[in-house]
């Protein structure tokens, strides 16, 4: 039987070029997605965690495109938020 | 023939290119996704008489923007686009004129007839088209009666003509492409399936129109990247600059300082193109072909970026006098906005508002966003609604008849 804290987290990529997925639910003690990749808890329902790491100065890509620049480096499975991200 | 070069996804072509597509051919060679016969009411004055017309045929369609008179010359002029653009528009089979005074029906009668000579450009229909004034009437009683004989016969010219759905090329759909009631299942979810479906049509010839200037703050950069050329890219960039210069006029606050909003902070969103990028992201990936001003008519097929107020209804009324037959309507939390003229498709993928607003809305794409449905599957739901739209199903809007026609003013009546 799996465990509900066995269970990842649901999100959603809408680029095939996006260094960063959207978080479709609120369950934010997991600590994993639902394809295994980990990440960190906490993060908020609809906002975004890191998919492959991006260097301070790089751009973070949603929609394929770029919607803002690492302020630091962001590591894989991340929160990407006002405090890294501008 | 158009020849487009933009990509679509091969296996959703594929199966788009195996649906028929039936519309009713117009004289100018736009395609009608309904044979509406209207009764227009060019004047508030003329508003109840026209419903009450409109009444004796269940199968008519009433149109009412309650115009005003005595207004400056640009808003109008406005209101004699719009007329022109109803008698035009490829949805209409038929329609019915009312005016208040004779020398108002006689000006538009001979605008429409020297309208309709010139049969090789869009906006001449050559549909069977009646006019009635109220004041030439011998009293409500025969207003009634006359107008109602009028489009009694209008319905038999219509039979006369044997106006029918003939099988069109995908191209023939005009598609006005609207969000409100964004939320953030609109912005990853509704909107960027709408632009695959937006990328299929216009990979295949078709045309669409996306407005609400608004939206685009911030996405200036976006915009420039993806137009035909630098004249439309500056054109578009002045739209987006006169809005926002508006909105800091209007409210005294610098609308680029101010957003994301706190609220949309808390919702996820970092930065303003973000933001703008969940509304940008309805229009594909295509190439924008030109910049046009409220309720233009756009020159040929391809993407149109169309400067409009936010509003939805007013924006979709300015698709609409565009030529758009359709209209796809990506929705967070609900809204009930459609137009009458453009049958509107509702599409959403927020789970609760889908619970709730289930009765009126088109396609469900909440399986979508809770990741229990591929993106393909999310773009064959909209491109079969889209198609069943098209070829002559009920929009929830046009069941519930929502919408209206709004125009936008710009100056002071006299």
């Amino acid at each position: 039987m799996q465990l509900e804290s066995d269970q990842g987290r649901r999100f959603l990529v809408i680029d095939d070029a996006d260094n960063v997925a959207t978080l479709l639910d609120g369950a934010t003690d997991r600590d994993k997605l639902t394809n295994g990749m980990p990440i960190a808890p906490l993060i908020p329902f609809g906002h975004k965690v890191c998919l492959t790491p991006i260097g301070a100065g790089e751009a973070v890509i949603k929609y394929g495109l770029e919607i803002g620049v690492a302020t630091i480096d962001i590591g894989q499975g991340e929160h990407v938020h006002i405090h890294n991200c501008r | 023939m158009y020849i487009s070069t933009i990509a679509a996804n091969p296996s959703l072509d594929a199966y788009a290119q195996a649906l028929d597509w039936r519309g009713f051919m117009r004289a100018d060679g736009r395609v009608g996704a309904r044979n509406h016969r209207v009764v227009l009411s060019t004047v508030a004055l003329t508003d109840q008489l026209a419903a009450a017309i409109a009444q004796s045929d269940p199968e008519s369609l009433c149109i009412i923007g309650a115009f005003s008179r005595g207004l400056q010359h640009c808003d109008d002029a406005m209101i004699g686009q719009f007329l022109k653009a109803v008698l035009c528009h490829p949805n209409v089979g038929a329609a019915l004129v009312i005016t208040h005074d004779g020398p108002s029906a006689d000006q538009l009668a001979a605008d429409f007839a020297a309208n309709a000579t010139n049969s090789a450009t869009p906006g001449t229909a050559q549909i069977p088209v009646d006019f009635l004034a109220f004041m030439k009437c011998k009293g409500r009683a025969d207003a009634l009666e006359t107008g109602s004989q009028k489009l009694a016969n209008l319905a038999r010219q219509q039979s006369v003509l044997a106006q029918t759905r003939v099988g069109v090329p995908m191209r023939a759909v005009a598609a006005a492409l609207e969000c409100g009631g964004s939320d953030v299942s609109s912005s990853i979810c509704a909107n960027p399936v709408i632009g695959d479906v937006c990328d299929l049509l216009l990979h295949n010839g078709g045309l669409a129109v996306v407005s609400e200037t608004a939206e685009f703050i911030g996405a200036e950069r976006v915009f420039y990247n993806r137009c035909a050329d630098t004249q439309v890219a500056q054109k578009i960039l002045d739209f987006i600059t006169y809005r926002a210069d508006l909105i800091e006029q209007d409210s005294g606050k610098d609308y680029r300082g101010t957003n994301p909003t706190k609220e949309n902070l808390d919702g996820g969103l970092t930065t303003l193109i973000e933001k703008s990028m969940g509304a940008v992201c309805k229009t594909g990936t295509a190439p924008f072909a030109s910049a046009l001003s409220y309720g233009e008519t756009p020159a040929g097929a391809g993407l149109h970026f169309m400067d409009t107020p936010f509003f939805s209804p007013t924006s979709l009324t300015g698709m609409m006098m565009a030529g758009c037959n359709l209209g796809m309507f990506a929705m967070g939390v609900f809204n009930p906005s459609g137009n009458p003229l453009c049958p509107t498709i509702k599409i959403c993928g927020n789970p609760n508002t889908i619970a709730d607003w289930q009765d009126d809305i088109d396609v469900d794409l909440s399986e979508y966003f809770l990741g229990e449905m591929s993106r393909e599957a999310a773009q064959i739901a909209v491109l079969d609604r889209v198609n069943a739209t098209f070829n002559g199903a009920l929009t929830a809007a046009e069941i519930a008849g929502e919408g209206q026609f709004l125009l936008p003013r710009q100056k002071d009546s006299l």
